[in-house]
Formats: structure tokens, C-alpha cells, sequence
């Protein structure tokens, strides 16, 4: 996928996301169960895992820094956070590139880990005080859940915008051959 | 810059650029510039999403509450239609209970008499003032004869028993069965003792024809029963008198008795008869 296809599919995620906040905003009171979704990161994640590693800790820094400047006030927690795990989700893309099921699931355990880094960093600045338990049941557990049916989702997204890419490239060779052998023939 | 792609050249450059403008931001928080670009960028979120999301969450509530409305309005507009049937029953039980009370009262007195309370199970529209049914008969020591009263006064004379039910010959009939013996009493302790005969229909009364020829009666004098022949006691009220009658010797002979006010229409009587039921 093109950079400029890449970056406008993250940004809509992101607006998703934000969407999302608003329709069922969270519930600082922790009384009730909540929802983060977290579309934008997990599309971040699926779009670097096959990039050069330079290029994924770029994108993802871009990809952070607008987080951060436009969608949350903490900068610079998302641009740090999205710059790591940028990296550190194409490290093993060797072994997981040929499998899908894989792939879904390391982008969901990052999703995860990102919940729970942001969790500990929050606690540790006392902007949060309430326990881990009372966290993973008030946000995490519901968020995981359909942030996971989300990247389903995603995923099918993504697959079908793969091969639409890829009938055009294919369809765009075709065209350049036939072009090319007109010409042949009008030479000869 | 060779060593990266043109991919990676234009992330950087983008990157370097986002980072200084996002940082002099910070540093100039308070500066109006960098005030006016969130302000931009707030406003541009806000027409972007958070006013149409608002408008469509408002307009789905509009409607829900719109249905609300029309469930409660429906709800409403019968509870209204049942309130004018409610005021009819609450009218007529009011009327029951009053008459109740009459018959009550009626009740305390006579106490040497048969009383049987009982309640109007048919009358007849084309016999209206002729006969009725009432709900109390020879199980109950119902007699033939005996007279029956509403709160107001005597209405009727029973004219058959069965068990549990008895026919009432009204006063107002063509044909009563028996006479009824009556009395009126005078203002210096006497009375005059007559008979009614029957209902007039000319005079809308009853006819009573008196013993005493050469007594005083006047309009509005109470008439009640003497207690002498058929199975009833004395002082059940009859009427009262509403006109006299003279023949050529200017005599008082026969006077003329309204019946009781709400002889056209009750629901509950008393019937009564001489001695005690045992």
C-alpha cells in the first residue's frame, strides 16, 4: 500500500477512535464498565509489520506525534509508546508473515501491552489510583474484547484493500504488455 | 541522505517538521498563534464530529421521546373516556348508598313488625307502574299481603310469593288487590280513617275515600296506614294529600294522595308485615 494511502487509512482509524470516545465516552468514576478502542494503533501496527525497520519507527513516530498533538493532550507518552512498539512489531515478522492467525494475535498481545504500559505510567505519575483489578474490570477486559473484534475486522479491511491493490497493479502490467507488444508489432 | 529511501526521507522531513511546530506550541502555550492553531484544529473536530454526532444522538432521543409521548397521550386520552363512566357509576352508587341510608333509618323503627330487606331484580318497561320483582320471597318470610316500602314510604302490596322471589303490585296499578285501610292524623290529636281505593291517573294520585265525612283535611297532610285488615302495620307512610273532593252537600268525601317521590324509581324496598318473622 501506498505511504499516502497508508497515512490517510490511519487517520480515519484514528478519527474512529475518537468517534468511538464520544459516542460511549468512558467512565472516570469506575463504576461502570468502558470502552477504548484503539483502531488507529492497531492499524499502525498492521501496516508497519512488513516495513524496513527505519521506516517503522518513522511512520510510527509521525504517527504518534499526531496522536498526541491532536487526538490526546499527553506528548509526548503516544509518540514514545507508538515509536516502540513500531519497532518492536516487525521484529517477528520473519515468522509470522506467511501466517495470518499469528499476525492478528502478536498485533493484539501489543495492543495489550500498550494498555497495561500506559496503565503503569499513569499510576506511577498519580494520575491514576485506583488497583490494577479495578482497572482490568472497569477497561480492560471489555476494551480488549472488542478492540480484538475490531482488528478482526481490520484485518478483513485491510486484506480486501490488499488485493484490490493488487488487480490494479495486475490489471496496469496487463495493460503496459498489451501497449507493448502493439508496439512490437507496429515495428516490425 | 542517500542511505534512505525516498519513502523514509519524506517521513523524516515530515516528522522534523511536525516535532518543531508541535513543540513551539507548547513553548508558546500561552502565545495567541499557537491559541488561534488549537482553537483551528478544536473547531475543526468539533464541526467534523462532534456537533453532527451530538445532533444525531439528540434527534434519536426527539423520536424515542416523541414515541413516549404518544404511548402516554394514548394512555391519557382512555383514562379520560373511563373518567365520564367513572363519574356515572360514582353518581349512581352515591344514589344506592343514600337510599340505603333511608332504608336504614326506616328500619329502626317498626320495631314490633316483620321487616325483609330486599333489592329490585326486574321491572318491567311496558308495566312500569303495574308490578316488580324483588329479590326476597317465602325463604325469607315473605308474605302475600304484605306491604312494601322504599325509603320514602309504602309503593306496593305483595301479590305473589314464590321462594325466593316475590311479585310487588304497585300502588300506582289499575288493579290493586287489596284496599288499604289508611289514616291521617288531625293537628288536635285525632285521626280520620279511610280507604285507598286506587290510583287516579287524571290526578296523578291516589284516590282514598274517607270514613268521616265531616272532617277537616287540608292540602299536605301526611297519610299513613291505619294497621286495620291486610298484613300490615299502622304509621307507614303513604302520601300526602294533594287534593279534596266535594259532592253537592259540599261534604268532603274522597281526597286525593301523591304518592311518594321516588316511586318510579328505587332499588332497594323493605317489605313489611305485621307480627315478627320466626
Amino acid at each position: 500500500m501506498k505511504l499516502r494511502t497508508s497515512l490517510i487509512f490511519i487517520l480515519i482509524c484514528l478519527l474512529i477512535d475518537d468517534f468511538f470516545a464520544f459516542v460511549w465516552p468512558s467512565d472516570f468514576t469506575y463504576a461502570h464498565m468502558s470502552f477504548i478502542s484503539h483502531l488507529g494503533f492497531m492499524a499502525l501496527m498492521l501496516l508497519v509489520v512488513s516495513q524496513s525497520w527505519l521506516t517503522r519507527i518513522l511512520l510510527s513516530f509521525l504517527c504518534g506525534i499526531v496522536t498526541d498533538f491532536f487526538f490526546t493532550q499527553g506528548f509526548p507518552l503516544h509518540t514514545i509508546l507508538y515509536t516502540c512498539f513500531g519497532y518492536v512489531c516487525g521484529l517477528l515478522y520473519p515468522w509470522i508473515k506467511d501466517r495470518l492467525l499469528y499476525r492478528t494475535l502478536w498485533v493484539f498481545v501489543l495492543m495489550l501491552l500498550q494498555d497495561i504500559v500506559c496503565f503503569i505510567f499513569f499510576s506511577w505519575t498519580g494520575t491514576l489510583s485506583i488497583p490494577f483489578k479495578q482497572w482490568l474490570y472497569t477497561f480492560g477486559f471489555f476494551s480488549w474484547i472488542l478492540n480484538g473484534l475490531l482488528l478482526l475486522g481490520l484485518e478483513y479491511v485491510l486484506g480486501v484493500m490488499d488485493r484490490y491493490t493488487m488487480i490494479r497493479q495486475n490489471r496496469i502490467l496487463k495493460m503496459e504488455r498489451s501497449r507493448y507488444k502493439k508496439l512490437r508489432f507496429m515495428r516490425k | 541522505m542517500k542511505r534512505f529511501t525516498r519513502l523514509q526521507r519524506i517521513l523524516l522531513i515530515a516528522n522534523i517538521v511536525l516535532l518543531v511546530i508541535g513543540c513551539a506550541m507548547l513553548g508558546l502555550r500561552q502565545n495567541a498563534l499557537s491559541n488561534m492553531g488549537y482553537s483551528a484544529w478544536t473547531y475543526i473536530k468539533y464541526g467534523l464530529i462532534d456537533y453532527p454526532l451530538t445532533s444525531l444522538t439528540n434527534v434519536f432521543n426527539d423520536l424515542s421521546n416523541l414515541w413516549h409521548v404518544y404511548e402516554d397521550n394514548q394512555y391519557l386520552n382512555e383514562e379520560l373516556a373511563m373518567q365520564k363512566s367513572y363519574k356515572t357509576l360514582y353518581e349512581e352508587e352515591r344514589n344506592r348508598n343514600k337510599e340505603l341510608e333511608e332504608l336504614a333509618e326506616l328500619n329502626g323503627t317498626l320495631e314490633d313488625a316483620t321487616k325483609i330487606t330486599a333489592h329490585v331484580l326486574e321491572r318491567d318497561t311496558e308495566a312500569w307502574d303495574q308490578t316488580v320483582t324483588i329479590s326476597a320471597g317465602s325463604s325469607q318470610g315473605v308474605q302475600e299481603n304484605m306491604i312494601v316500602c322504599t325509603s320514602q314510604g309504602a309503593v306496593g302490596l305483595i301479590e305473589e310469593v314464590q321462594s325466593a322471589t316475590s311479585t310487588v303490585r304497585l300502588l300506582t296499578s289499575e288493579d290493586l288487590i287489596n284496599d288499604i285501610a289508611i289514616s291521617i292524623a288531625l293537628e288536635d290529636g285525632t285521626t280520620i280513617e279511610g280507604v285507598l281505593e286506587r290510583y287516579d291517573t287524571s290526578h296523578r294520585a291516589y284516590r282514598v275515600s274517607l270514613f268521616d265525612n265531616e272532617a277537616t283535611v287540608t292540602q299536605g297532610q301526611e297519610v299513613s296506614t291505619s294497621g286495620r285488615g291486610g298484613n300490615y302495620p299502622s304509621g307507614i307512610y303513604l302520601g300526602q294529600v294533594s287534593d279534596m273532593e266535594t259532592n253537592d252537600d259540599a261534604i268532603i268525601s274522597t281526597i286525593y294522595v301523591k304518592p311518594v317521590s321516588n316511586i318510579s324509581s328505587f332499588n332497594y324496598v323493605t317489605v313489611i308485615g305485621s307480627g315478627r318473622v320466626e
